[in-house]
């Protein structure tokens, strides 16, 4: 279990969107262990689908980078203690899709 | 540089496409360094929108 308070690094999601995300990563990290980040990330993932319609991405770890396309206003990316969370919607109309690429790098291991 | 084969862990791509994401990413090896994640998640991202059409995400 995470106490900490999520810390956000990127969003471009509605402030409610936000906090609603931020506690479906706090349910997660109660109900699972904090190294079954496969298991926690499918918990957000499954949340978002039911509240805000299909094709959430959910990606949870302490060391990675990524690129991606996301559908604008659907995506965060935030820390709760050393995890990492990035989360966002596949846009499938790409006048309303964005490109990011993000990652933090730390020296421990991934998750796998 | 890492030198080791890709190993495939689940996949639902054809041949084809899984050569050109495991090309893709030794290519991404050679031309940077291993702690480059997020410049290694970009350059296959990108060659993987203009080879396959846009919308590709990479971690």
């Amino acid at each position: 279990m995470l106490e900490g308070k999520a810390v956000v690094r990127e969003t471009d999601m509605p402030e409610g969107m936000q906090s609603y995300v931020m506690e479906l990563a706090h349910q997660a990290l109660d109900a699972h262990e904090v190294s079954d980040c496969q298991s926690i990330a499918h918990f957000i993932k499954q949340k978002l689908d039911e509240a805000y319609g299909p094709a959430w991405n959910s990606v949870v770890g302490k060391d990675f980078g990524s690129c991606i396309t996301h559908l604008c206003g659907s995506f965060i990316f935030f820390r709760v203690e050393m995890m990492e969370f990035l989360i966002f919607k596949d846009g499938k109309n790409f006048t309303e899709s964005r490109e990011e690429a993000i990652g933090v790098l730390q020296k421990a291991r991934n998750c796998d | 540089m890492l030198e080791g084969k890709a190993v495939i862990g689940e996949t639902d791509m054809l041949q084809t496409m899984q050569q050109d994401a495991t090309d893709l990413a030794s290519k991404a090896l050679d031309f940077f360094d291993v702690t480059e994640a997020i410049e290694i998640a970009r350059f296959i991202k990108k060659e993987f929108d203009r080879m396959h059409g846009p919308g590709w995400q990479c971690m």
